[in-house]
């Protein structure tokens, strides 16, 4: 209904991606060519759904937890697509496709019914980029934590290369970028919706401590270019703590009066 | 350790000695949140602060201490702590009655503790000494570096200087009627140079929605919550083994024996004539069902001994309040809505709520009275930050070791 034929968009997107990450295998360019085209066209196809139910809503699908995950999967296989047309790491773009699946399945095996309520409070034009901006800044962290476990795994083999490194702390410096936005953009929408840029509600705090993390890892970096195994697991535990702001929040005792919890 | 050059294990000593001082502090006070400072006083802190800053690194700078005070060391250090305190402040609830031993350790206030104070001094003064030793031999490819740190050392100074300052008071204005004070946090009343009045309040809903809910508690089972469908007329849906038909829909009713019947006068409830069939057995049930309010009891039609169908409480779309603002220079017309704050003199007027139990019969309407004369600062950082955020994005992270010897700017 007010799902908008998910499951139809999500199983054909599904299969494309898969049948992306098959023809990625080989080492053949033809068969990598044929792969970018399945990849980009199970991007196309979500994005249409994500438009679809933008329209069905009559309001941006940007408001549950489960809406929240469409872009994410739609942001998360976009940035391997990019990342992957431009440094050709294969690995790169299989696991981006195969994250993208696992938050469509989360979707397609959990769908939450979507109504039209929006609370007055979210109408407002700092919504569409306060929510983006964040999606795609999670999506571009995820990628980074993609390197950083594959890293790790890498630095016991004895074959961590640099470039691979540099490539994660390029996600994460534009993945910062549109963090350190997220978080500004809700401090100026929160002063005009709650009357103060910041009230430390659970949410705020949460991505406070989010941005914190990232923030440690680049100064890390930068000090420590050397000691790359730290550096991994800093990474990696930062997105622990993001995804606990993500998702972890509306569970915790501390939300129980948090203004960001929308049903 | 303690041997120049300073390092991590230095660093990070000295943070955690400012916690445990802060926590030793908390104890000695008994755990009271700490008052910020208004003006003047915060402004001359504030300028004291930067002064002190301004005269390390001017005479000292040479020396190891302010060369690690203003090193990454120092800063990862500050960002660690400050990581943690965040994170507990993240899994504790912030409210004082939690408990009393958390209490007097200040973690149950921890923007208001010492710890918190000594550990965004540190933070601040790491942050403010980098800067300046940056700002101080300055290039054009330093850019991005100077936005991301200015920005964000200007949110933080005004942040912490400038709370003192801040002053939120909450307006309750019933309909028709005039008043000239708000009320802070505390319950604590203050007089303004302002006369509010409240013309009309206005709201707009979403139409309730038709659910099954339990004959004994009106609460809605979990298995049926995602069943529920927004109520039109004409319109016959599904909910678990029963199938419902909306025969008619009221916006405004008023229930008179077992009927509704049409009514827009005040108190009016929305109520709906529904058919239920057992999708099973067949069997039909009809009659009204209401979500009620405060005036009018709930009705609903009975599917079995548990449950029974009815309308859930509409939510709010919009709302806002007509108000008539009054000073000795004269009066002003002007509506405050949700999102859309209203500015007079140095405030900005927010709406904030209303009489939810009424809700659409709300007689009042509560609007929120906000004056922060420091925001000025944080927005400055705010927009500087902004720009360092695009920078970073632009420059992304430069290889410092295999690719370029030079580009060590972050």
């Amino acid at each position: 209904m007010n799902w908008a034929y998910f499951e139809y968009f999500a199983i054909v997107s599904a299969v494309l991606w898969v049948a992306a990450i098959g023809f990625y295998i080989p080492f053949s360019k033809k068969s990598h060519t044929i792969g970018t085209f399945l990849a980009t066209g199970g991007i196309i196809i979500f994005g249409a759904f994500i438009i679809k139910l933008w329209i069905n809503l009559e309001r941006p699908p940007m408001k549950t937890l489960g809406e929240t995950r469409l872009w994410y999967s739609f942001f998360l296989s976009l940035v391997g697509l990019i990342t992957y047309l431009r440094w050709k790491y294969r690995w790169f773009i299989s696991y981006s496709l195969l994250m993208g699946l696992v938050f469509l399945s989360i979707n397609y095996l959990n769908p939450l019914t979507h109504t039209k309520v929006l609370m007055p409070a979210l109408q407002s034009p700092w919504f569409v980029p306060h929510v983006i901006v964040y999606m795609l800044a999670y999506a571009l962290l995820a990628a980074a934590t993609i390197i950083a476990v594959r890293g790790i795994y890498q630095y016991h083999n004895g074959k961590l290369s640099e470039n691979v490194l540099w490539l994660g702390d390029n996600l994460v410096y534009v993945g910062f970028s549109f963090l350190t936005m997220g978080l500004l953009f809700g401090a100026l929408w929160a002063k005009e919706a709650w009357g103060h840029y910041w009230t430390w509600d659970p949410k705020e705090t949460w991505s406070f401590l989010t941005w914190l993390v990232y923030l440690l890892y680049i100064h890390y970096r930068y000090f420590y270019p050397k000691k790359q195994l730290n550096g991994l697991w800093i990474l990696s535990l930062a997105f622990v703590i993001l995804l606990l702001c993500w998702f972890g929040v509306n569970a915790l005792p501390t939300a129980q009066n948090s203004v960001h919890t929308y049903g | 350790m303690w041997q120049f050059p300073w390092k991590f294990r230095e660093s990070f000593t000295i943070a955690i000695g400012l916690i445990v001082a802060g926590v030793g502090l908390e104890l000695a006070t008994a755990g009271t949140t700490i008052q910020p400072p208004a003006y003047p006083v915060n402004v001359i802190g504030g300028i004291v602060f930067i002064g002190v800053l301004i005269t390390l690194f001017a005479v000292f700078r040479k020396t190891y201490f302010i060369k690690w005070l203003s090193g990454v060391p120092a800063a990862i250090s500050a960002i660690s702590t400050l990581a943690v305190l965040t994170l507990l402040m993240g899994f504790i609830p912030q409210n004082d009655a939690l408990s009393p031993f958390l209490k007097v350790m200040g973690i149950t206030h921890l923007t208001g503790s010492w710890t918190f104070l000594l550990i965004v001094l540190y933070f601040e003064t790491i942050l403010g000494l980098v800067l300046i030793r940056r700002l101080y031999r300055f290039t054009f490819k330093d850019i991005s570096f100077a936005l991301n740190h200015t920005g964000l050392w200007l949110i933080v100074f005004a942040v912490a200087f400038g709370k003192g300052d801040m002053k939120r008071l909450d307006i309750y204005i019933q309909e028709g009627k005039s008043v000239q004070h708000g009320f802070d946090a505390e319950e604590n009343k203050h007089s303004l140079n302002y006369t509010f009045k409240l013309r009309d309040f206005n709201i707009q809903q979403y139409n309730p929605k038709v659910a099954i809910i339990s004959a004994s508690s009106y609460n809605i089972p979990e298995k049926y919550r995602d069943a529920m469908f927004r109520v039109e007329e004409e319109k016959t849906q599904n909910i678990g083994n029963w199938e419902v038909s909306i025969d008619t829909f009221y916006k405004y009713a008023k229930p008179k024996g077992d009927n509704y019947y049409q009514n827009k006068e005040k108190d009016a409830a929305y109520a709906a004539y529904v058919t239920v069939k057992n999708v099973q057995t067949g069997v039909e049930n009809e009659g009204w069902i209401s979500g009620g309010n405060y005036k009018i009891r709930p009705s609903g039609v009975r599917l079995n001994k548990k449950y029974m169908v009815s309308l859930t409480q509409p939510r709010a779309k919009k709302y806002s309040s007509d108000i008539v603002i009054s000073t000795d220079k004269g009066t002003r017309n002007a509506t405050v809505e949700v999102n859309k704050p209203l500015t007079i003199g140095k405030w900005k007027i927010y709406q904030q709520g209303y009489n939810e139990k009424k809700g659409r019969w709300s007689d009042y309407t509560i609007l929120e009275i906000v004056k922060d004369p420091w925001l000025p600062v944080v927005y400055t950082g705010i927009f500087l930050l902004l720009f360092g955020a695009v920078t970073l994005f632009w420059s992304g992270r430069r290889n410092t070791k295999t690719k370029s010897k030079n580009a060590r700017s972050l």
